[in-house]
């Protein structure tokens, strides 16, 4: 299938999302990320008290923002190198919800942003009658995850683009997928 | 070839318009897509005195040999009809055989379009600004259209069949009179006076249609994402007329006793799933408000706890269910 259009999407658009966008931009494939949480979170000194910002604000200032409070301890954490390779990928976390574009497949990366995906959705009705997949992988929101779990989606999208026919083929690919991968996945069809 | 093109006069435009057409003529595959991507830009959206000279060339690419050629054809057909429908005329004949090309991307395609063309048509034939004969004319071919996207529902093509399922949907809603205050199109829009026309007619149509959608729904060799899609229309059907939400939640009951056997256990998990979020976004919606007992027995059926469904549900609806809830909770027909 040529030219399939894909969004992966977390809850901040900060680590799985932009693990596996950086790495599918790589391979060449069309893709797109964002987050569907309130607001983008990342962690803080302590974990009752989180570093958290609105959807738009540039990856820049916030890699300064944690620069400028405690660099040892963010450079320590891997959050400034993520902030880094975030920047070099796109300006800003984007939030979901108020996405515009229409995409073939839609990638969550846990259970709860999937429910956030189909209620938005669900709260609209199609304009186009456009299908689109949803598919959810979990992953673990770390480093070491987010990176497995890049790859993961890579195999999945990549398996999807050499379909001819995705929409006769999803049931049986994603099947397959499940066993080789060993993680349970969720899937539905939706329409802009 | 410029992309960099700003008409300044209608003369401009028709001397691009044409260099591009006779360009694309003697293209193949995706030079000929972008070719006809720029024309169908600027003839509609710059120089639409001239689509009635032009049209014929894009339309005449129904039977090229490129997908993505004939997919542009179904866009244009889609776009004509909603911003310039007095050529509908023209175009849905086209839209027919689009529906039966040979190839399954742009069949689909041209099942999309059908439905918003579907649409357009009723709105069109709604202002009566046109002759009688050319209302009828489309009318009529759209019948036809419509009857062989019925007969898609039984596809050997899941993807087929998944489009099919959403061009009904806009079937059922388009031909059902409307019951909420909301604006929007609704059987109730359609003049009377018209002797092709035949409302009540239209509206058994709808209901068999509807009917045909339950048992497609409720079919035991389904596929999980059809299933979904299926689910996912009755819901919205059931939310936009509420005549039908009474059939809708015995649906979804009915599935949650007996899913299709062939689902394994990943899809049974997404089928669940996709029930749960479905009831919850019917249960908040005003129509289902005379179902209120039904669907909150059912989310307790599926494994909600009463806490979670009152907090699911809107403000005014909360306390008084919670007591009902508790006292009908029954932890043994839990599934998990």
């Amino acid at each position: 299938m040529d030219g399939l259009y894909i969004a992966v999407v977390c809850s901040s658009n900060m680590n799985r999302s932009m693990e596996a966008h950086a790495f599918l931009a790589k391979k060449g494939f069309k893709v797109k990320s964002y987050g569907t949480g309130e607001k983008v979170k990342l962690p803080g000194a302590s974990a009752d008290r989180p570093n958290c910002y609105e959807f738009g604000v540039p990856y820049d200032d916030i890699y300064n923002d944690l620069l400028e409070k405690d660099k040892a301890y963010y450079t320590q954490n891997g959050l400034l190198h993520m902030l880094d390779r975030n920047r070099r990928i796109k300006p800003c976390p984007e939030k979901f919800q108020v996405s515009t574009e229409r995409f073939d497949v839609i990638i969550t990366c846990e259970e709860r942003v999937y429910d956030q995906v189909i209620e938005w959705f669900g709260s609209k009705r199609s304009v186009y009658n456009q299908p689109v997949h949803v598919v959810n992988v979990d992953i673990q929101d770390n480093h070491e995850e987010a990176t497995i779990g890049a790859f993961l989606i890579s195999d999945m999208v990549t398996k999807m683009a050499q379909s001819d026919d995705l929409d006769n083929d999803i049931d049986e690919l994603l099947h397959e997928f499940e066993s080789k991968c060993q993680r349970p996945i969720l899937n539905c069809i939706m329409f802009y | 070839m410029s992309s960099k093109y700003h008409p300044s006069s209608g003369g401009t435009a028709q001397t691009q318009l044409v260099q591009w057409i006779n360009e694309a003529g003697m293209s193949e595959g995706n030079k000929k897509v972008n070719l006809l991507r720029k024309i169908i830009e600027v003839l509609l959206h710059q120089a639409p005195q001239m689509v009635p000279v032009y049209m014929d060339n894009i339309l005449s690419c129904v039977s090229d040999k490129s997908t993505d050629v004939k997919r542009q054809v179904v866009a244009f057909i889609e776009e004509l009809s909603k911003s310039y429908p007095e050529y509908l005329p023209k175009i849905i004949g086209q839209l027919q055989l689009l529906v039966i090309d040979t190839v399954i991307a742009v069949q689909k395609r041209a099942i999309q379009a059908a439905s918003l063309v579907y649409r357009n048509v009723l709105l069109w034939i709604c202002k009566g600004t046109s002759e009688m004969k050319d209302m009828q004319y489309v009318w009529e071919h759209l019948s036809e259209l419509k009857l062989l996207i019925l007969n898609m529902i039984d596809s050997d093509n899941e993807g087929i069949r998944t489009h099919s399922i959403k061009f009904l949907e806009e079937v059922v809603v388009l031909q059902s009179p409307h019951t909420n205050d909301d604006d929007d199109f609704s059987l109730d829009c359609l003049p009377s006076n018209l002797p092709f026309l035949n409302r009540k007619a239209m509206e058994e149509e709808s209901d068999h249609i509807f009917q045909l959608l339950l048992k497609f729904h409720n079919s035991q060799h389904i596929s999980s994402v059809n299933l979904m899609a299926c689910m996912t229309t009755l819901c919205l059907v059931a939310k936009l007329r509420p005549k039908y939400m009474s059939s809708v939640v015995k649906a979804l009951n009915d599935l949650h006793t007996t899913l299709p056997p062939t689902l394994s256990q990943s899809q049974v998990n997404s089928v669940r799933k996709h029930l749960k979020m479905q009831l919850l976004i019917l249960v908040k919606h005003p129509s289902s408000y005379d179902m209120m007992p039904q669907l909150t027995q059912l989310l307790v059926d599926i494994g909600m706890t009463p806490q979670e469904i009152n907090k699911a549900l809107p403000r005014d609806r909360r306390n008084k269910r919670l007591g009902e809830l508790r006292a009908s909770e029954n932890p043994a027909k839990r599934f998990r």
